[in-house]
Protein backbone atom coordinates (compact mmCIF):
# COMPACT_ATOMS: atom_id res chain seq x y z
CA UNK A 1 0.00 0.00 0.00
CA UNK A 2 2.49 2.38 0.88
CA UNK A 3 4.22 1.49 -2.22
CA UNK A 4 1.32 1.90 -3.94
CA UNK A 5 0.91 5.52 -2.66
CA UNK A 6 4.65 6.37 -3.43
CA UNK A 7 4.02 5.01 -7.15
CA UNK A 8 0.90 7.30 -8.06
CA UNK A 9 2.78 10.10 -6.56
CA UNK A 10 5.62 9.54 -8.92
CA UNK A 11 3.27 9.32 -12.00
CA UNK A 12 1.57 12.51 -10.50
CA UNK A 13 4.96 14.59 -10.29
CA UNK A 14 5.78 13.07 -13.71
CA UNK A 15 2.58 14.28 -15.24
CA UNK A 16 3.00 17.82 -13.80
CA UNK A 17 6.24 18.18 -14.78
CA UNK A 18 5.83 16.80 -18.52
CA UNK A 19 2.66 18.95 -18.71
CA UNK A 20 4.65 22.24 -17.21
CA UNK A 21 6.96 21.46 -19.87
CA UNK A 22 4.61 21.48 -22.69
CA UNK A 23 3.08 24.80 -20.79
CA UNK A 24 6.77 25.92 -21.34
CA UNK A 25 6.66 25.01 -24.66
CA UNK A 26 3.34 26.97 -25.75
CA UNK A 27 4.03 29.75 -24.02
CA UNK A 28 7.79 30.25 -26.32
CA UNK A 29 5.91 29.26 -29.22
CA UNK A 30 2.11 31.66 -28.54
CA UNK A 31 1.91 32.80 -32.32
CA UNK A 32 1.09 36.26 -31.05
CA UNK A 33 4.86 36.88 -30.03
CA UNK A 34 5.87 36.06 -33.80
CA UNK A 35 3.21 38.55 -35.34
CA UNK A 36 4.49 41.20 -32.78
CA UNK A 37 7.93 40.55 -32.52
CA UNK A 38 10.07 43.94 -32.16
CA UNK A 39 7.64 45.76 -30.51
CA UNK A 40 7.47 46.96 -26.64
CA UNK A 41 5.13 45.79 -23.94
CA UNK A 42 3.42 49.39 -23.94
CA UNK A 43 2.97 49.43 -27.75
CA UNK A 44 1.89 46.23 -28.20
CA UNK A 45 -0.90 46.23 -25.47
CA UNK A 46 -1.94 49.57 -27.16
CA UNK A 47 -1.97 48.65 -30.37
CA UNK A 48 -1.19 51.61 -31.82
CA UNK A 49 2.06 51.03 -33.26
CA UNK A 50 1.36 48.02 -35.26
CA UNK A 51 2.02 48.27 -39.24
CA UNK A 52 0.41 46.19 -42.24
CA UNK A 53 0.21 42.77 -41.88
CA UNK A 54 1.00 42.73 -38.19
CA UNK A 55 -2.30 44.56 -37.48
CA UNK A 56 -4.65 41.46 -36.06
CA UNK A 57 -7.88 41.49 -37.08
CA UNK A 58 -9.09 41.42 -33.09
CA UNK A 59 -7.35 43.61 -31.06
CA UNK A 60 -8.48 42.30 -28.23
CA UNK A 61 -6.77 39.31 -29.10
CA UNK A 62 -3.49 40.96 -28.75
CA UNK A 63 -3.87 42.06 -25.34
CA UNK A 64 -5.15 39.28 -23.63
CA UNK A 65 -2.23 37.13 -24.89
CA UNK A 66 0.70 39.77 -23.63
CA UNK A 67 1.58 37.93 -20.10
CA UNK B 1 5.11 21.66 11.64
CA UNK B 2 4.13 18.36 13.41
CA UNK B 3 1.79 17.33 10.84
CA UNK B 4 3.79 14.09 9.33
CA UNK B 5 1.53 13.89 6.10
CA UNK B 6 1.93 18.16 5.70
CA UNK B 7 5.53 17.21 5.92
CA UNK B 8 5.17 15.02 3.34
CA UNK B 9 3.42 16.56 1.02
CA UNK B 10 5.69 20.19 1.22
CA UNK B 11 8.50 18.00 0.43
CA UNK B 12 6.81 16.84 -2.78
CA UNK B 13 6.25 20.56 -3.84
CA UNK B 14 9.79 21.52 -2.88
CA UNK B 15 10.61 18.45 -5.31
CA UNK B 16 8.45 19.87 -8.16
CA UNK B 17 9.23 23.16 -7.93
CA UNK B 18 12.83 22.54 -7.73
CA UNK B 19 12.65 21.00 -10.98
CA UNK B 20 10.50 23.58 -12.54
CA UNK B 21 12.57 26.27 -11.19
CA UNK B 22 15.43 26.30 -14.00
CA UNK B 23 12.36 26.41 -16.75
CA UNK B 24 10.98 29.07 -14.80
CA UNK B 25 13.53 31.17 -15.11
CA UNK B 26 13.97 31.13 -18.87
CA UNK B 27 10.41 32.63 -18.66
CA UNK B 28 12.40 35.83 -17.37
CA UNK B 29 13.88 36.59 -21.10
CA UNK B 30 11.99 37.09 -23.99
CA UNK B 31 10.98 34.11 -25.84
CA UNK B 32 13.37 32.75 -28.94
CA UNK B 33 11.67 33.61 -32.08
CA UNK B 34 9.89 30.98 -34.49
CA UNK B 35 11.79 27.62 -33.16
CA UNK B 36 8.90 25.38 -32.53
CA UNK B 37 6.87 23.92 -30.20
CA UNK B 38 8.48 20.56 -30.34
CA UNK B 39 11.87 22.09 -29.82
CA UNK B 40 11.15 24.02 -26.71
CA UNK B 41 8.96 20.42 -25.33
CA UNK B 42 12.53 18.97 -26.09
CA UNK B 43 14.12 21.55 -24.52
CA UNK B 44 12.10 21.81 -21.63
CA UNK B 45 12.39 18.09 -21.12
CA UNK B 46 16.11 17.66 -20.78
CA UNK B 47 16.00 20.45 -18.74
CA UNK B 48 13.83 18.79 -15.84
CA UNK B 49 14.94 15.48 -16.96
CA UNK B 50 18.63 17.50 -15.68
CA UNK B 51 17.10 19.12 -12.72
CA UNK B 52 15.63 15.70 -11.68
CA UNK B 53 18.95 13.75 -11.31
CA UNK B 54 20.64 16.59 -9.83
CA UNK B 55 18.04 16.03 -7.12
CA UNK B 56 18.50 12.42 -7.13
CA UNK B 57 21.90 13.18 -5.13
CA UNK B 58 19.96 14.68 -2.48
CA UNK B 59 17.32 11.53 -2.17
CA UNK B 60 20.26 9.29 -1.83
CA UNK B 61 22.35 12.00 0.53
CA UNK B 62 21.22 10.25 3.78
CA UNK B 63 18.76 14.08 4.99
CA UNK B 64 17.32 13.24 7.90
CA UNK B 65 15.12 15.68 7.54
CA UNK B 66 14.07 13.98 4.62
CA UNK B 67 14.17 10.61 5.10
CA UNK B 68 12.37 11.19 9.02
CA UNK B 69 9.12 12.39 6.66
CA UNK B 70 9.10 8.73 4.59
CA UNK B 71 11.43 6.13 5.84
CA UNK B 72 14.76 4.93 4.32
CA UNK B 73 13.60 2.51 2.35
CA UNK B 74 10.17 4.39 0.56
CA UNK B 75 12.48 6.96 -0.24
CA UNK B 76 15.14 4.91 -1.85
CA UNK B 77 12.10 3.33 -4.00
CA UNK B 78 10.85 6.86 -4.72
CA UNK B 79 14.69 7.35 -5.87
CA UNK B 80 14.22 4.49 -8.60
CA UNK B 81 11.20 5.46 -9.68
CA UNK B 82 11.74 9.20 -10.25
CA UNK B 83 15.29 8.69 -11.51
CA UNK B 84 13.68 6.22 -14.44
CA UNK B 85 11.63 9.23 -14.99
CA UNK B 86 14.74 11.33 -15.43
CA UNK B 87 16.12 9.00 -17.94
CA UNK B 88 13.11 8.85 -20.46
CA UNK B 89 13.08 12.15 -20.30
CA UNK B 90 16.29 12.89 -20.84
CA UNK B 91 15.89 9.99 -23.46
CA UNK B 92 12.76 11.40 -25.29
CA UNK B 93 14.34 14.83 -25.44
CA UNK B 94 17.20 14.12 -28.29
CA UNK B 95 14.24 11.55 -30.29
CA UNK B 96 12.22 14.72 -30.48
CA UNK B 97 14.87 16.69 -31.53
CA UNK B 98 15.48 13.89 -34.53
CA UNK B 99 12.13 13.68 -35.33
CA UNK B 100 11.82 17.32 -35.92
CA UNK B 101 14.84 17.92 -37.73
CA UNK B 102 16.25 14.35 -39.07
CA UNK B 103 19.39 16.45 -40.07
CA UNK B 104 20.40 16.96 -36.53
CA UNK B 105 21.11 12.47 -36.50
CA UNK B 106 24.43 13.38 -37.43
CA UNK B 107 25.50 14.89 -34.20
CA UNK B 108 25.24 11.41 -33.27
CA UNK B 109 28.14 10.46 -35.59
CA UNK B 110 30.43 10.86 -32.12
CA UNK B 111 34.07 11.59 -33.95
CA UNK B 112 32.63 14.27 -36.21
CA UNK B 113 30.41 16.07 -33.88
CA UNK B 114 30.92 18.64 -31.62
CA UNK B 115 31.73 18.48 -27.99
CA UNK B 116 28.55 19.45 -27.09
CA UNK B 117 26.69 16.77 -29.10
CA UNK B 118 30.23 14.02 -27.39
CA UNK B 119 28.83 15.58 -24.07
CA UNK B 120 25.07 14.43 -24.55
CA UNK B 121 25.50 11.14 -25.71
CA UNK B 122 28.91 10.73 -22.91
CA UNK B 123 25.98 11.19 -20.28
CA UNK B 124 23.07 9.86 -21.85
CA UNK B 125 25.36 6.52 -22.11
CA UNK B 126 26.66 6.85 -18.54
CA UNK B 127 22.33 6.89 -17.45
CA UNK B 128 21.92 4.15 -19.34
CA UNK B 129 24.73 1.93 -18.17
CA UNK B 130 23.35 3.01 -14.41
CA UNK B 131 20.07 2.27 -14.71
CA UNK B 132 20.71 -1.25 -16.43
CA UNK B 133 23.60 -2.20 -14.06
CA UNK B 134 20.77 -0.91 -10.83
CA UNK B 135 17.81 -3.20 -12.21
CA UNK B 136 19.61 -6.15 -13.24
CA UNK B 137 22.31 -5.75 -10.77
CA UNK B 138 21.66 -9.49 -9.23
CA UNK B 139 20.80 -10.95 -12.67
CA UNK B 140 24.05 -9.48 -14.05
CA UNK B 141 25.94 -10.64 -10.87
CA UNK B 142 26.99 -7.24 -9.63
CA UNK B 143 28.34 -7.14 -6.06
CA UNK B 144 27.30 -4.58 -3.41
CA UNK B 145 30.31 -2.64 -3.31
CA UNK B 146 32.06 -2.55 -6.75
CA UNK B 147 28.31 -1.37 -7.94
CA UNK B 148 27.88 1.39 -4.99
CA UNK B 149 31.26 2.78 -6.36
CA UNK B 150 30.18 2.57 -10.25
CA UNK B 151 26.92 3.57 -9.47
CA UNK B 152 28.63 6.99 -8.02
CA UNK B 153 30.94 7.61 -10.51
CA UNK B 154 28.19 7.09 -13.47
CA UNK B 155 25.81 9.72 -11.75
CA UNK B 156 28.39 12.13 -11.99
CA UNK B 157 29.34 11.75 -15.40
CA UNK B 158 25.88 11.90 -16.21
CA UNK B 159 25.29 14.79 -14.45
CA UNK B 160 28.58 16.65 -15.21
CA UNK B 161 28.57 15.87 -19.22
CA UNK B 162 24.32 16.73 -19.18
CA UNK B 163 25.12 20.35 -17.64
CA UNK B 164 28.35 20.46 -20.15
CA UNK B 165 25.60 20.11 -23.14
CA UNK B 166 23.07 22.84 -21.88
CA UNK B 167 26.36 24.86 -21.74
CA UNK B 168 27.54 23.61 -25.09
CA UNK B 169 24.14 24.29 -26.61
CA UNK B 170 23.82 27.79 -25.14
CA UNK B 171 21.25 29.60 -26.29
CA UNK B 172 19.12 29.14 -22.87
CA UNK B 173 22.53 28.54 -20.89
CA UNK B 174 23.98 31.92 -22.13
CA UNK B 175 21.06 33.78 -19.88
CA UNK B 176 23.03 35.05 -16.71
CA UNK B 177 20.95 33.85 -14.13
CA UNK B 178 20.43 30.64 -16.01
CA UNK B 179 23.90 30.00 -14.96
CA UNK B 180 23.76 30.90 -12.18
CA UNK B 181 21.18 28.83 -10.94
CA UNK B 182 22.57 26.09 -12.91
CA UNK B 183 25.96 26.07 -11.20
CA UNK B 184 24.41 26.14 -7.58
CA UNK B 185 22.50 23.55 -8.32
CA UNK B 186 25.47 21.65 -9.94
CA UNK B 187 27.72 22.70 -6.80
CA UNK B 188 25.26 21.13 -4.33
CA UNK B 189 25.16 18.08 -6.23
CA UNK B 190 29.06 18.08 -6.54
CA UNK B 191 28.78 18.57 -2.59
CA UNK B 192 26.22 16.19 -1.30
CA UNK B 193 28.20 13.07 -3.34
CA UNK B 194 31.54 14.29 -1.57
CA UNK B 195 29.62 14.61 1.75
CA UNK B 196 28.01 11.15 1.45
CA UNK B 197 31.08 9.22 0.05
CA UNK B 198 33.72 11.16 2.00
CA UNK B 199 33.06 13.59 4.53
CA UNK B 200 30.48 11.38 6.22
CA UNK B 201 33.01 8.16 6.06
CA UNK B 202 35.85 10.53 7.10
CA UNK B 203 33.44 11.77 10.70
CA UNK B 204 32.22 7.99 10.97
CA UNK B 205 36.21 6.96 11.07
CA UNK B 206 36.84 9.57 13.97
CA UNK B 207 34.15 7.45 16.01
CA UNK B 208 35.20 3.84 15.83
CA UNK B 209 34.02 1.24 17.38
CA UNK B 210 35.41 -2.43 18.70
CA UNK B 211 33.53 -5.86 18.42
CA UNK B 212 33.37 -7.12 22.01
CA UNK B 213 31.52 -10.65 20.72
CA UNK B 214 29.62 -12.54 18.04
CA UNK B 215 27.27 -14.92 19.70
CA UNK B 216 25.36 -17.64 18.54
CA UNK B 217 21.51 -17.66 18.17
CA UNK B 218 18.33 -19.29 17.42
CA UNK B 219 17.67 -19.49 13.33
CA UNK B 220 21.18 -19.01 12.20
CA UNK B 221 21.06 -15.56 13.74
CA UNK B 222 24.66 -14.25 14.95
CA UNK B 223 24.42 -10.66 17.74
CA UNK B 224 27.24 -8.53 16.89
CA UNK B 225 27.79 -6.87 20.08
CA UNK B 226 30.00 -3.24 19.83
CA UNK B 227 31.38 -1.07 22.16
CA UNK B 228 32.62 2.52 21.45
CA UNK B 229 36.25 3.35 21.33
CA UNK B 230 36.97 6.75 22.62
CA UNK B 231 34.11 8.42 22.86
CA UNK B 232 30.13 7.24 24.17
CA UNK B 233 28.22 5.81 20.98
CA UNK B 234 24.52 6.89 20.40
CA UNK B 235 21.49 6.64 21.77
CA UNK B 236 18.84 5.62 18.97
CA UNK B 237 15.03 5.10 19.19
CA UNK B 238 13.84 1.58 19.28
CA UNK B 239 13.77 -0.05 15.96
CA UNK B 240 16.27 2.45 13.82
CA UNK B 241 19.13 0.97 11.94
CA UNK B 242 22.82 2.10 11.03
CA UNK B 243 25.35 1.07 8.67
CA UNK B 244 27.87 -1.03 9.71
CA UNK B 245 31.20 -1.25 8.30
CA UNK B 246 34.05 -4.33 10.07
CA UNK B 247 37.02 -4.53 9.23
CA UNK B 248 37.94 -2.15 6.87
CA UNK B 249 38.15 1.55 6.57
CA UNK B 250 34.62 3.46 5.91
CA UNK B 251 35.40 5.10 2.60
CA UNK B 252 35.58 1.50 1.08
CA UNK B 253 31.71 1.58 0.58
CA UNK B 254 31.49 -1.82 2.17
CA UNK B 255 29.04 -0.68 4.72
CA UNK B 256 25.94 -2.33 5.39
CA UNK B 257 22.63 -1.30 7.23
CA UNK B 258 21.30 -3.39 10.25
CA UNK B 259 18.48 -2.76 12.32
CA UNK B 260 20.28 -2.18 16.31
CA UNK B 261 18.96 -5.16 18.63
CA UNK B 262 19.11 -3.62 21.73
CA UNK B 263 17.71 -0.64 23.89
CA UNK B 264 17.91 2.27 22.47
CA UNK B 265 19.52 3.51 25.89
CA UNK B 266 22.24 1.69 26.16
CA UNK B 267 25.08 3.96 23.59
CA UNK B 268 27.63 2.12 25.50
CA UNK B 269 26.82 -1.38 24.13
CA UNK B 270 25.10 -1.71 20.82
CA UNK B 271 24.19 -4.69 19.40
CA UNK B 272 22.82 -5.94 16.00
CA UNK B 273 21.06 -9.25 15.71
CA UNK B 274 22.29 -10.38 11.98
CA UNK B 275 21.01 -13.61 10.07
CA UNK B 276 23.62 -15.62 8.12
CA UNK B 277 21.58 -14.76 4.50
CA UNK B 278 24.22 -12.97 2.35
CA UNK B 279 28.02 -13.05 1.35
CA UNK B 280 28.08 -10.26 4.01
CA UNK B 281 26.48 -11.56 6.57
CA UNK B 282 27.76 -15.36 6.11
CA UNK B 283 31.28 -14.17 7.25
CA UNK B 284 29.55 -12.19 10.81
CA UNK B 285 30.23 -15.55 12.27
CA UNK B 286 33.87 -15.26 11.66
CA UNK B 287 34.89 -11.85 12.95
CA UNK B 288 37.19 -12.00 15.73
CA UNK B 289 36.33 -10.12 19.32
CA UNK B 290 38.99 -6.55 18.91
CA UNK B 291 37.98 -6.19 15.34
CA UNK B 292 37.33 -2.29 14.54
CA UNK B 293 34.14 -1.70 13.03
CA UNK B 294 32.43 2.04 12.27
CA UNK B 295 28.70 2.81 12.73
CA UNK B 296 26.50 5.38 10.49
CA UNK B 297 23.06 6.29 12.31
CA UNK B 298 20.85 5.65 13.76
CA UNK B 299 18.22 6.05 10.64
CA UNK B 300 14.70 5.03 10.01
CA UNK B 301 11.27 6.05 11.07
CA UNK B 302 10.14 2.48 12.00
CA UNK B 303 10.09 3.11 15.98
CA UNK B 304 7.36 3.00 18.72
CA UNK B 305 9.07 6.34 19.97
CA UNK B 306 7.13 8.61 17.26
CA UNK B 307 3.74 7.17 19.00
CA UNK B 308 4.01 8.41 22.19
CA UNK B 309 0.16 9.02 22.47
CA UNK B 310 -0.55 5.19 21.10
CA UNK B 311 -2.73 3.28 23.58
CA UNK B 312 -0.78 -0.14 22.44
CA UNK B 313 1.45 -1.81 19.91
CA UNK B 314 0.69 -4.52 17.94
CA UNK B 315 4.36 -6.09 16.72
CA UNK B 316 4.01 -8.30 13.31
CA UNK B 317 7.50 -9.88 12.89
CA UNK B 318 8.96 -12.58 10.38
CA UNK B 319 12.45 -14.78 10.87
CA UNK B 320 14.69 -12.14 10.90
CA UNK B 321 12.17 -8.92 11.41
CA UNK B 322 12.09 -9.74 15.39
CA UNK B 323 15.56 -7.94 15.57
CA UNK B 324 14.41 -4.21 15.79
CA UNK B 325 11.00 -5.71 17.89
CA UNK B 326 13.21 -7.49 20.17
CA UNK B 327 14.84 -3.53 20.61
CA UNK B 328 11.21 -1.92 20.76
CA UNK B 329 10.42 -4.45 23.66
CA UNK B 330 13.17 -4.43 25.89
CA UNK B 331 13.47 -0.52 25.53
CA UNK B 332 9.62 -0.45 26.91
CA UNK B 333 10.93 -2.66 29.66
CA UNK B 334 13.89 -0.67 30.69
CA UNK B 335 11.62 2.78 30.52
CA UNK B 336 8.91 0.46 32.64
CA UNK B 337 6.36 1.41 29.99
CA UNK B 338 3.02 0.18 31.17
CA UNK B 339 1.23 -0.24 27.28
CA UNK B 340 0.15 -3.32 25.98
CA UNK B 341 2.61 -5.23 23.41
CA UNK B 342 0.76 -7.88 20.99
CA UNK B 343 4.04 -9.80 19.26
CA UNK B 344 2.70 -12.02 16.72
CA UNK B 345 6.24 -13.59 15.75
CA UNK B 346 6.20 -16.10 12.57
CA UNK B 347 9.58 -18.48 11.54
CA UNK B 348 9.91 -21.67 10.18
CA UNK B 349 9.92 -23.83 13.05
CA UNK B 350 10.06 -23.50 16.90
CA UNK B 351 13.49 -23.96 16.84
CA UNK B 352 13.75 -20.95 14.52
CA UNK B 353 12.41 -18.51 17.04
CA UNK B 354 15.25 -16.20 17.96
CA UNK B 355 15.64 -14.10 21.01
CA UNK B 356 12.52 -16.67 22.52
CA UNK B 357 14.05 -16.97 26.20
CA UNK B 358 14.66 -13.78 26.24
CA UNK B 359 11.26 -12.45 24.68
CA UNK B 360 9.68 -15.02 27.46
CA UNK B 361 11.88 -13.05 30.26
CA UNK B 362 10.45 -9.55 29.31
CA UNK B 363 6.59 -11.15 29.97
CA UNK B 364 7.79 -10.82 33.53
CA UNK B 365 8.41 -6.67 33.01
CA UNK B 366 5.68 -5.39 30.71
CA UNK B 367 2.79 -6.09 29.52
CA UNK B 368 3.18 -8.09 26.68
CA UNK B 369 1.81 -10.98 24.54
CA UNK B 370 3.65 -13.10 22.58
CA UNK B 371 1.81 -15.21 19.97
CA UNK B 372 4.10 -17.95 17.74
CA UNK B 373 3.38 -18.89 14.53
CA UNK B 374 5.43 -21.99 13.51
CA UNK B 375 5.31 -22.77 9.65
CA UNK B 376 4.49 -26.18 10.96
CA UNK B 377 4.39 -27.09 14.29
CA UNK B 378 6.25 -29.91 16.07
CA UNK B 379 4.90 -32.88 18.05
CA UNK B 380 2.49 -31.76 21.29
CA UNK B 381 2.31 -27.86 19.67
CA UNK B 382 -1.38 -26.69 20.16
CA UNK B 383 -0.87 -23.15 19.32
CA UNK B 384 -1.06 -21.27 15.93
CA UNK B 385 0.77 -23.19 12.33
CA UNK B 386 1.13 -21.71 9.24
CA UNK B 387 0.72 -17.70 7.83
CA UNK B 388 -0.14 -14.55 9.67
CA UNK B 389 -3.10 -14.15 7.50
CA UNK B 390 -6.10 -11.96 8.04
CA UNK B 391 -8.04 -15.02 9.91
CA UNK B 392 -5.29 -15.30 12.89
CA UNK B 393 -5.01 -11.40 12.69
CA UNK B 394 -8.59 -10.82 13.42
CA UNK B 395 -8.30 -13.03 16.50
CA UNK B 396 -5.82 -11.06 18.49
CA UNK B 397 -5.65 -7.34 17.01
CA UNK B 398 -7.91 -5.05 19.30
CA UNK B 399 -11.75 -4.98 18.14
CA UNK B 400 -10.74 -1.12 18.71
CA UNK B 401 -8.76 -1.11 15.18
CA UNK B 402 -7.27 2.66 15.43
CA UNK B 403 -6.32 2.08 19.32
CA UNK B 404 -2.85 0.61 18.36
CA UNK B 405 -0.05 1.27 16.34
CA UNK B 406 1.03 -1.93 13.84
CA UNK B 407 4.62 -2.15 13.09
CA UNK B 408 5.48 -4.80 10.38
CA UNK B 409 9.06 -6.20 9.58
CA UNK B 410 9.04 -9.44 8.05
CA UNK B 411 9.92 -10.75 4.26
CA UNK B 412 8.54 -8.59 1.66
CA UNK B 413 6.14 -11.14 0.76
CA UNK B 414 4.91 -11.66 4.20
CA UNK B 415 5.29 -7.69 5.26
CA UNK B 416 2.59 -7.34 1.80
CA UNK B 417 0.28 -9.92 2.88
CA UNK B 418 0.21 -9.09 6.13
CA UNK B 419 -0.64 -5.14 4.69
CA UNK B 420 -3.41 -6.26 2.34
CA UNK B 421 -4.85 -8.12 5.66
CA UNK B 422 -4.49 -5.32 8.09
CA UNK B 423 -6.40 -3.20 5.36
CA UNK B 424 -9.10 -5.58 4.98
CA UNK B 425 -9.78 -5.48 8.74
CA UNK B 426 -10.66 -2.03 8.89
CA UNK B 427 -6.38 -0.59 10.64
CA UNK B 428 -6.13 2.58 9.31
CA UNK B 429 -3.76 3.32 6.79
CA UNK B 430 -1.90 5.76 8.50
CA UNK B 431 -1.40 3.16 11.74
CA UNK B 432 0.74 0.50 9.79
CA UNK B 433 4.04 1.11 9.41
CA UNK B 434 7.18 -1.28 7.78
CA UNK B 435 10.10 -0.95 6.62
CA UNK B 436 11.56 -2.76 3.86
CA UNK B 437 15.42 -3.48 3.99
CA UNK B 438 16.23 -4.29 0.50
CA UNK B 439 18.25 -1.20 0.39
CA UNK B 440 20.44 -2.07 -2.66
Amino acid sequence: MRYNIMLQIVVSTTLILVGAGTFFAWLQNRPQLDRLEGHDRENTTLGTELVGSQIPSNPVEVTTAIP
Amino acid sequence: MHNPIAVASLWIVAYLLISLVPLGVLLLYPAPPGRGFWLEFSVALGFIGLAMMVLQFVLTARVNRIESSYGIDILLQFHRYTSLAAFLMVLVHPMIVFINDPSTLELLNFPEAPWRARMAVIAVLAFLIMVVTTIWRQPLKIPYEPWRALHSILALVAVGFGFGHALGVGYYMSFFWKVVLWSALILVALWLILYVRLVKPWLTMKRPYRVEAVEPQRGDVWTLVLRPVGHEGFSFQPGQFAWLTLGVHPIGMREHPFSMSSSGDRPDRLEFGIKALGDFTRSIQTIKPGTKAYLDGPYGVFTTERYWDSAGFILIAGGIGITPMYSMLITAAERQDDRPFLLIYSASSWEDFTYREELEALKDNIDLTIVYVPRHGHEGWDGETGYVDQDLLERYIPLHRGSRQYLICAAPVMMDAVETALFDLEVPITHVHMEHFNLA
